[in-house]
């Protein structure tokens, strides 16, 4: 067994969950290891949002945070505890203070949070100063089935100076075109088909994947014997609709797939909700390499200039 | 063998037949190289997944071309050997599947039993087997018209060429023609006693045999777990050297 995460130190409990919100899961990287297992990798479906969640509270990139999707929960706070919400521009509103997307806040035992709607994107991360505590599971401490009411978060109590952060980065400008190799059955299709329409996310999608409405493509209606999929694996149904896997997707599909989206625009993923437009758009591999590597250096420069401004000994406050 | 690419963090190798799939996952499993983070094997594809950061596609499936033409002497048979004890009288689709086939009950429990099965997939479900393949008599009985919304724990299924085990209560479609009372999978506690490349038989047992049974686990010690450190896209050097401290 793989070491895990670092296991956040002398937690307790830190927010009592009063409503769930529509899906709200603790995640980190998920388990990328365990997939002949049949489990799937799991985790953030938007990663680069959770890094730099972490960045804000002084984190390292894996370490567990609360994602929240479309809706999110409303929480009782029970111990001193800092926070970040990073991702998708949700509404936020406490009882004793104003919270700001992307701006650490300091929270007191009774204060009540609520994360509310999104007006665009879908997900956000509530990061906290050690992580919250689960279990490690296979490698890792994605929880496997989301918040009820009533479930209690263990996490150290913590304060911090305010940060925030306006980052800008190349990769994200164009949320609505996901950037694709083609797929082992490309030339079981017409791949201008694919490239030269646009697609519509169906309400039939989920961290399991993100199910298109388009024009339909052709279909070859050859047969496939199941075989290995990813996260951005893009399947055609026999009626000629793209599934696309998401972080939850299984581990192995008989759908034949015509492409696959870059690693790069995976986190792009993590934030289409239904009704959202989206394009997908050929890249060389050598082209796809070169856009990870960029995405890489940028993120890395942000987490970079957050670490070296936050001194450590302010993070965790002992009891 | 054909290699293709499953993205940028991927490669999809093509075998010439299961075993060979098999025997290339198994050779590939034991590198210990750092870019390699995970082997999936389904049927007569590998795929490898590899951290772009620490190697490059064509590096990994030049390393798997390589690899390829030598396995078939290299490796030796992979996989354990299991017998799964499964009572038949909790089968509901028995009478469909006897129908369909033109068997008797008993005929298709005995061609179910007589057949060693090789794990050639693990997916749907965590754990969740695809044994292959059935005898003849038994291959081709179609999926349910309506799948069932709850398939219990234990449900050994079959359709096609395929028999299965649901190893966690799900939604499914296949023909269910018995059950095992014995648990094969705890995610929680690590605990997948099944992997590709492995032997299945079933052996037949009766009602109060599965009570006995219920809930316990295949003999033997638990298995490793094949699963490398967690270092999944996003983690840039500098990341690294945060987590260090």
């Amino acid at each position: 067994m793989a070491d895990g995460p670092a296991l956040a130190v002398q937690a307790v409990p830190a927010l009592r969950v009063l409503e769930p919100g529509w899906q709200s899961l603790v995640v980190d990287f998920g388990r990328p290891g365990a997939r002949s297992l049949g489990v799937p990798v799991g985790g953030a479906a938007d990663r680069h949002a959770l890094v730099l969640g972490n960045a804000l509270v002084g984190n390292p990139p894996n370490t567990t945070a609360l994602e929240i999707s479309l809706t999110g929960p409303h929480l009782e706070v029970l111990c001193p505890l800092a926070g970040v919400v990073y991702g998708a521009s949700f509404a936020l509103a406490s009882s004793r203070q104003t919270l700001r997307l992307g701006t650490t806040f300091n929270l007191q035992p009774g204060e009540r949070i609520r994360v509310g709607g999104v007006a665009s994107g879908l997900r956000a991360y509530l990061c906290v100063p050690g992580g919250f505590a689960t279990p490690l599971v296979l490698g890792s401490r994605s929880a496997l089935t989301p918040l009820t009411a009533g479930d209690v978060l263990h996490a150290p109590p913590s304060t911090l100076p305010t940060r925030f952060i306006r980052p800008r980065f190349t990769w994200d400008r164009e949320p609505g075109t996901l950037r694709c190799l083609p797929g082992p059955q490309a030339d079981w299709f017409r791949l201008d088909e694919l490239h030269q329409q646009q697609f519509t996310v169906t309400p039939a999608s989920n961290r399991m994947g993100l199910r298109l409405r388009g024009q339909p493509l052709t279909v070859s209606g050859r047969e496939l014997v199941s075989e290995p999929v990813c996260p951005g694996s893009v399947q055609v149904t026999h009626e000629g609709q793209c599934i696309i896997l998401g972080v939850d997707g299984q581990t192995i599909g008989g759908y034949p797939k015509i492409a696959q989206v870059i690693t790069a625009d995976l986190d792009k993923l993590g934030q289409l909700r239904p009704g959202d437009a989206l394009r997908l758009v050929p890249v060389r591999h050598d082209e796809a390499e070169a856009i990870l590597r960029q995405k890489e250096a940028e993120m890395s420069t942000w987490v970079m200039r957050l670490r070296v401004t936050l001194p450590d000994r302010h993070m965790v406050v002992s009891l | 063998m054909t290699i293709l690419p499953l993205g940028d963090q991927a490669v999809l190798a093509y075998c010439a037949d299961e075993e060979s799939a098999l025997r290339l996952a198994a050779a590939v499993r034991s590198w210990s190289d750092p870019w390699l983070v995970d082997v999936v094997s389904a049927y007569t594809t590998v795929a490898v997944f590899f951290d772009l950061r620490l190697s490059r596609w064509q590096e990994v499936a030049d390393r798997l071309r390589h690899v390829g033409a030598g396995t078939a002497q290299e490796c030796q048979e992979p996989g354990q050997r299991h017998e799964i004890p499964c009572c038949y009288e909790l089968g509901p689709d028995l009478e469909r599947v006897a129908k369909t086939t033109g068997l008797t009950a008993d005929e298709v429990i005995a061609l179910h039993t007589q057949t060693e099965y090789t794990v050639y997939a693990i997916g749907f479900s965590p754990g969740f087997p695809y044994l292959g393949y059935l005898p003849p008599p038994l291959c081709g009985v179609p999926r349910l018209p309506q799948p069932r919304l709850r398939v219990e724990a234990g449900s050994v299924g079959l359709t096609g060429r395929q028999t299965g085990i649901y190893p966690e209560p799900r939604p499914g479609g296949w023909n269910l023609i018995g059950r095992t009372p014995l648990q094969l999978v705890d995610v929680v506690d690590g605990y997948f006693p099944l992997r590709t490349g492995d032997r299945v038989r079933f052996v037949r047992i009766d009602e109060a045999a599965f009570r006995r049974l219920l809930g316990e686990r295949l003999p033997g010690a638990p298995r490793p777990l094949p699963i490398r450190g967690c270092r999944p896209g996003f983690q840039t050097g500098e990341d690294a050297a945060v987590e260090r401290d």
